[in-house]
């Protein structure tokens, strides 16, 4: 991608997580708990390609601190390793910034963010 | 300012900005619909399958709409709205006294000396903005 189309996807991203800073509406397509990431989170920004994902952990509830990111493409499958790796870089970061608090922790969306956020059992297949 | 002529000072939109917006506006409006699904399916009142059903649509196909707002168009907007009797009201609002488009957002990929974007800057804070404080800024 060359500089302009960098820029271009850069300003989307950011788009995407003033998304989340304004109060905008959440749903499980935007962000996601990470597969056995414990505290670990990924906010999706999906197009134009490449896709992101940006991850990170919550300080408390709707505050969400960015740790990494990623492009999609060169993560695998959602069980694959490097989503592990990455889960275990959160966890990393999080202790070397933030020891000994630990992050928020919450399996749904709603244990996460107080208002305006989807119930996942109505996004399901 | 003047909008009708451009002169040696009208500063032209980069493409970042551009893009910026676009994806600004393309979320607002994915929300706002998204939301009022969820309104209606929290209500009882809506559920995929009626949506699918409704259009003539897989319910996967549904479920991808619900997902994420990257391939939707103007007649996706307006298809879920129908089938949900709803429809959207929109508005154009002109910022003239502190223009909304800022060219600062990009200052790490393309570093540019111009004075806007204080507004984005602030609303770019970590903690989320409940919708209802948001209003009362």
């Amino acid at each position: 991608m060359g500089n302009r189309g960098h820029g271009e996807r850069c300003a989307r991203l950011r788009a995407d997580l003033e998304l989340f800073v304004t109060g905008g509406f959440i749903d499980p397509g935007y962000l996601k708990r990470l597969q056995g990431g414990g505290a670990a989170w990924e906010i999706r920004s999906v197009r134009p390609r490449p896709s992101l994902r940006v991850f990170g952990c919550f300080a408390m509830m709707d505050v969400f601190v960015a740790l990494n990111m990623w492009a999609r493409r060169e993560l695998g499958s959602t069980k694959s390793s490097e989503f592990r790796r990455e889960a275990e870089t959160c966890k990393a970061r999080w202790r070397k910034l933030f020891h000994p608090y630990e992050p928020h922790k919450g399996g749904s969306l709603r244990d996460c963010i107080s208002d305006n956020v989807a119930n996942e059992a109505h996004f399901r297949d | 300012m003047s909008r009708t002529k451009p002169t040696s000072e009208t500063e032209r939109l980069s493409r970042a900005d551009l893009a910026y917006y676009e994806q600004h506006l393309r979320n607002e409006i994915f929300s706002k619909v998204l939301r009022a699904f969820a309104q209606e399916a929290e209500a009882g009142r809506i559920t995929k399958a009626y949506l699918a059903h409704c259009l003539g649509k897989d319910p996967a196909q549904i479920t991808r709409w619900l997902s994420g707002p990257s391939n939707w168009t103007l007649n996706t907007v307006s298809n879920l709205l129908t089938a949900m009797d709803a429809r959207l009201s929109a508005e154009v609002v002109f910022d003239r006294e502190q223009p909304t488009r800022t060219t600062s957002i990009h200052s790490r990929v393309r570093p540019r000396t111009s004075k806007r974007g204080r507004r984005l800057r602030k609303l770019a804070q970590v903690t989320r903005c409940p919708f209802d404080e948001r209003k009362e800024q």
